[in-house]
């Protein structure tokens, strides 16, 4: 008898747990409106141009979180850590969960880890993700058009030794356009591996041309080293890479 | 034989309920007989159309090594090379072993670059054999294969691209089996791979 | 042309060797460069393999006691970590494998080093490395731009003997040095080094916090101060005191003692000596040259040096960077601890110390009230107006009607001295007044002429034939020539 209202509890708690965490995933992502204007990116993707329009778009205001990620592997099960082949995430692939759908477990540091940004997702799923929503991944321009950051105070973490844990998406400082979460980790961008390319496409685009020795000559802003940072760290990066300290948002177009 | 049968008809019903509310393309859209291994190429989903107008699906390719290579037609200074590169490799060949061996040309310009001027392309170089397939692609799918093989590209301002030329092995279950890095390094190592990947019998039919 | 490379490529695998030239006339290189590609491949899978000693500074890993090349495999790991610069100050620190400088590498000319770079996964940045002993593209920076959690891997073969810098060359590249990725790679030469007592690894390096010397905390890296050049700290092997106390680096009297030394930079360059020693060999920039009886080698910011002496005296020595504000405000101090016994033929320490008796040092300075220009000046003042202005104004400074005002006894040249000095030194054309007469010539600007001089000059004619005035300094010459700017 108590065995039964037992089991009959651990069901309502689970049920009611489940539909609290499809709460918080459920609440669409709000998203800013980024408006349009003209950016001079640190590396240039066009040889001789430095100046770039950049259209108005839709941007997710803080990263996918990991409730939400949660969501879209129930519902798209070939998603799911045990099934996504090796082409797709290279390994380490939500190596924080405790399983295809359990959450890592909250922790003293970590009261509510549905709420922080999903990471250690490759490219791969994270493009599958934001498609699911109708969604696509910004593409580079505009994501360092949105993030574009000078202050040296809020681009410490990039030289803060330690990854830190994942950020509870939404909760720090939005920047001027409205948006949260920048510069507390990476993020995919659609088109991360067109990041630097030679000028001269006969010398095959080696990845580092540009890159290696900084080739401060052809960066906009020798002083932003966070820039830097990130336009080596996804010129680094493979579309099956997990990594923990890298995470994702999703774009539309207007 | 009754076990693959049934393996492949359970991979099937697995598939179904994905398949049913997928709106993303990034997996098999059919899962007949076994599975791709982890880390072959044809995971990778997609409505492809050959230069001959003919839907194709990558894992159709498994079964014979593919030599692949993508480029734009509009190009005019490197990729006739790397088309030429690609020739090549299959006069690199044995008579016998060209049969064996398929020669895949992706473009990453599917706007301009549609069936018919992939056609046109294929007849301009003399290409009528039909082991080679030029391919056209949404710019999604494109833009995925070539994330996975490391092929850059980006447009300029003037419509051209600047890009890699990077020429890539397959071997029979579409995993990347070498990568010709640029059009510096000798043809003769790429070609000792793929005469290291040929089948060794006649590939089974799909 | 490219064409008929490739189906010369092709037409030498599968016809003879002379068909295929002498059909083509294409030169042989294309056929070379496959068959030594070959060899090369060869050779490698003949290599003895071994793992390389690594060691943390200031050790050194034993000498290399083989005679033949070898495959040498190097594994190293870049670890971000907070460490301390100084007592109560941290920092932020990128290094290649958990200390700073790096791991010493020690591999022999010929062998071929496979390199493995591991970035650890709680790394928050992508590093590579580039190492000066690889000939090749970017030192081997390109093939290993690796982004946390994953190793990459290249081989060099080591042609050149020497002392070679590494260090990380991701963007941007000079803060991943400033932060501590760098060490040096050992390449002995085929023959070896000469053997010697003890060795030891030494690399100076700038750091750039936000705090100045010494301010406590966790200090961030300072952009500015990094192009600007103006360390807070220059530091060996990366913290204050490293080499001091407990930390200092021994020898007994009478040994031998090399040290490998490097400089990371990321900026200056060293100037370094060891106090009380003389290095009895220096490897010049840590290549093949040896210099002798050397006090103080230079080291270039990414370069090295080899220096080698003999502790014939016991005490402790002090490795400075004689720029030397440095060593006594911002750290690059180091100790060599020499244990033994006296040794007095060489050195006796202090053997006296008295009283001094001596004369007075300075002798009261009578001060005298201005004097009319001294005979000196004067002399000064008539030679180099002869040699300057005779040739014009004449000895006697009578000048030449119509031209050439005089300056004997003229209204003009004494009614207003700045305007002579003016003139002197910007000469003048047109018409002039002078003792009632008209005078229109052209005098060039005496341009060559010092402040003292021009004082000397004018002193002079405002003195002589009937002329009386009062001395020109120099100052005021100066203050003249200042306002014409």
């Amino acid at each position: 008898m108590f065995r039964q209202v037992n089991r009959l509890v651990f069901q309502a708690v689970l049920i009611g747990g489940l539909g609290l965490l499809l709460q918080a995933a459920q609440a669409p992502v709000e998203m800013v409106k980024v408006p349009a204007g003209v950016f001079t990116p640190q590396f240039s993707p066009r040889p001789g141009q430095k100046d770039f329009q950049v259209k108005s778009f839709w941007l997710d205001a803080r990263p996918v979180n990991r409730a939400e990620f949660l969501e879209f592997v129930r519902k798209y099960p070939q998603w799911r850590r045990s099934q996504v082949p090796p082409l797709f995430q290279e390994g380490n692939y939500l190596a924080d969960w405790q399983g295809d759908l359990s959450l890592p477990l909250p922790s003293q540091e970590v009261k509510q880890p549905e709420l922080q940004a999903v990471t250690g997702v490759s490219w791969m799923a994270a493009r599958a993700y934001c498609d699911a929503q109708k969604k696509r991944l910004p593409k580079l321009l505009e994501w360092e058009y949105a993030a574009d950051e000078t202050d040296p105070e809020k681009l410490s973490w990039y030289s803060l030794v330690g990854i830190g844990i994942p950020v509870q998406a939404g909760v720090a400082a939005p920047n001027q356009k409205g948006i949260y979460d920048l510069h507390h980790m990476y993020e995919w961008v659609d088109d991360f591996n067109q990041v630097i390319m030679t000028n001269d496409s006969r010398e095959g685009a080696e990845k580092d041309n540009q890159l290696f020795c900084g080739n401060s000559g052809s960066a906009t802003d020798r002083m932003n080293y966070a820039a830097f940072t990130r336009y080596a760290f996804w010129s680094s990066l493979h579309p099956s890479y997990t990594l923990k300290n890298l995470g994702f948002r999703c774009a539309r177009d207007l | 034989m009754k076990k693959i049968f049934l393996l492949g008809l359970v991979c099937l019903l697995t598939a179904m309920p994905a398949l049913a509310e997928d709106h993303s393309h990034h997996h098999p859209t059919s899962l007949q007989g076994e599975k791709p291994t982890g880390k072959s190429l044809y995971w990778l989903g997609g409505q492809w159309k050959t230069h001959q107008n003919q839907k194709l699906e990558l894992k159709s390719l498994k079964g014979k090594p593919v030599v692949l290579a993508m480029l734009y037609t509009s190009c005019k200074a490197v990729c006739p090379l790397i088309l030429e590169d690609v020739k090549a490799i299959e006069k690199g060949l044995a008579s016998a072993d060209r049969a064996k061996t398929q020669f895949v040309i992706v473009s990453f310009d599917p706007e301009r670059d549609t069936p018919s001027v992939l056609a046109d392309y294929a007849q301009k170089h003399g290409i009528r054999a039909s082991n080679w397939k030029f391919l056209h692609g949404t710019s999604k799918h494109v833009s995925e294969l070539g994330a996975l093989l490391g092929v850059r590209f980006q447009p300029n301002a003037q419509g051209d691209f600047i890009h890699s030329n990077q020429i890539t092995l397959l071997n029979v279950e579409g995993e990347v089996a070498y990568q010709r890095p640029d059009l510096k390094e000798p043809l003769t190592i790429i070609l000792e791979k793929l005469k290291a990947n040929l089948p060794v019998s006649h590939p089974h039919q799909h | 042309m490219r064409k008929h490379i490739h189906s010369k490529i092709f037409g030498s695998l599968l016809l003879t060797t002379a068909l295929g030239t002498g059909l083509l006339g294409i030169p042989n290189t294309a056929q070379a460069q496959e068959t030594s590609y070959q060899l090369a491949n060869a050779a490698l899978a003949n290599l003895p393999v071994e793992n390389a000693i690594l060691t943390t500074p200031p050790m050194v890993p034993p000498a290399i006691k083989r005679k033949t090349p070898a495959k040498v495999i190097v594994e190293l790991e870049v670890q971000e970590f907070i460490g301390n610069l100084a007592d109560g100050v941290q920092y932020n620190f990128w290094s290649f494998g958990g200390s700073v400088p790096g791991k010493f590498i020690r591999v022999r000319e010929g062998d071929r080093v496979e390199f493995h770079l591991k970035n650890h996964p709680d790394n928050k940045s992508p590093h590579n490395i580039d190492l000066h002993a690889v000939t090749g593209p970017g030192g081997g920076a390109k093939a290993t731009m690796t982004a946390p959690g994953h190793e990459t891997q290249f081989t060099f073969q080591a042609l050149n003997p020497g002392l070679y810098i590494y260090h990380c060359a991701a963007p941007p590249v000079p803060m991943h040095i400033a932060n501590g990725m760098y060490g040096l790679i050992l390449v002995e030469p085929k023959e070896g080094l000469k053997p010697v007592d003890k060795e030891y690894y030494v690399v100076q390096g700038d750091f750039y916090t936000k705090g100045n010397f010494g301010e406590p905390g966790l200090q961030p890296f300072d952009m500015q101060r990094g192009i600007d050049e103006h360390p807070s700290y220059v530091l060996f092997n990366g913290s204050v005191g490293s080499m001091v106390g407990e930390k200092a680096i021994t020898a007994k009297k009478g040994e031998t003692v090399r040290l490998f030394v490097g400089n990371g930079g990321p900026n200056l360059i060293s100037s370094f000596h060891v106090i009380g020693e003389i290095f009895d060999l220096v490897y010049t920039e840590g290549g093949s040259l040896a210099n002798k009886n050397v006090q103080t080698t230079l080291v270039p910011a990414g370069g090295s040096a080899i220096v080698e002496f003999k502790v014939d005296v016991p005490g402790n020595f002090i490795l400075v960077d004689h720029s030397i504000f440095r060593t006594f405000n911002k750290g690059t101090l180091g100790i060599l601890n020499v244990s033994g016994d006296a040794q007095a033929d060489v050195f006796t320490g202090q053997q006296s110390d008295k009283v001094y008796q001596a004369q007075p040092m300075h002798k009261p300075v009578a001060t005298t009230p201005a004097t009319p220009p001294d005979q000196k000046l004067m002399e000064t003042g008539k030679n180099l107006f002869v040699a300057n202005c005779s040739a014009c104004h004449q000895t006697d400074g009578a000048g030449m009607p119509g031209v050439f005002p005089p300056l004997a006894k003229s209204d003009y040249l004494m009614a207003d001295k700045a305007r002579s000095i003016g003139i002197a030194l910007k000469g003048h054309s047109g018409q002039l007044l002078v003792n009632g007469k008209t005078y229109d010539g052209v005098m060039p600007a005496m341009t060559h002429l010092n402040d003292d001089q021009l004082a000397s000059i004018l002193t002079y004619i405002r003195n002589s034939w009937g002329n009386k005035g009062d001395a020109v300094t120099p100052a005021e010459v100066k203050a003249v020539r200042a306002q014409q700017k």
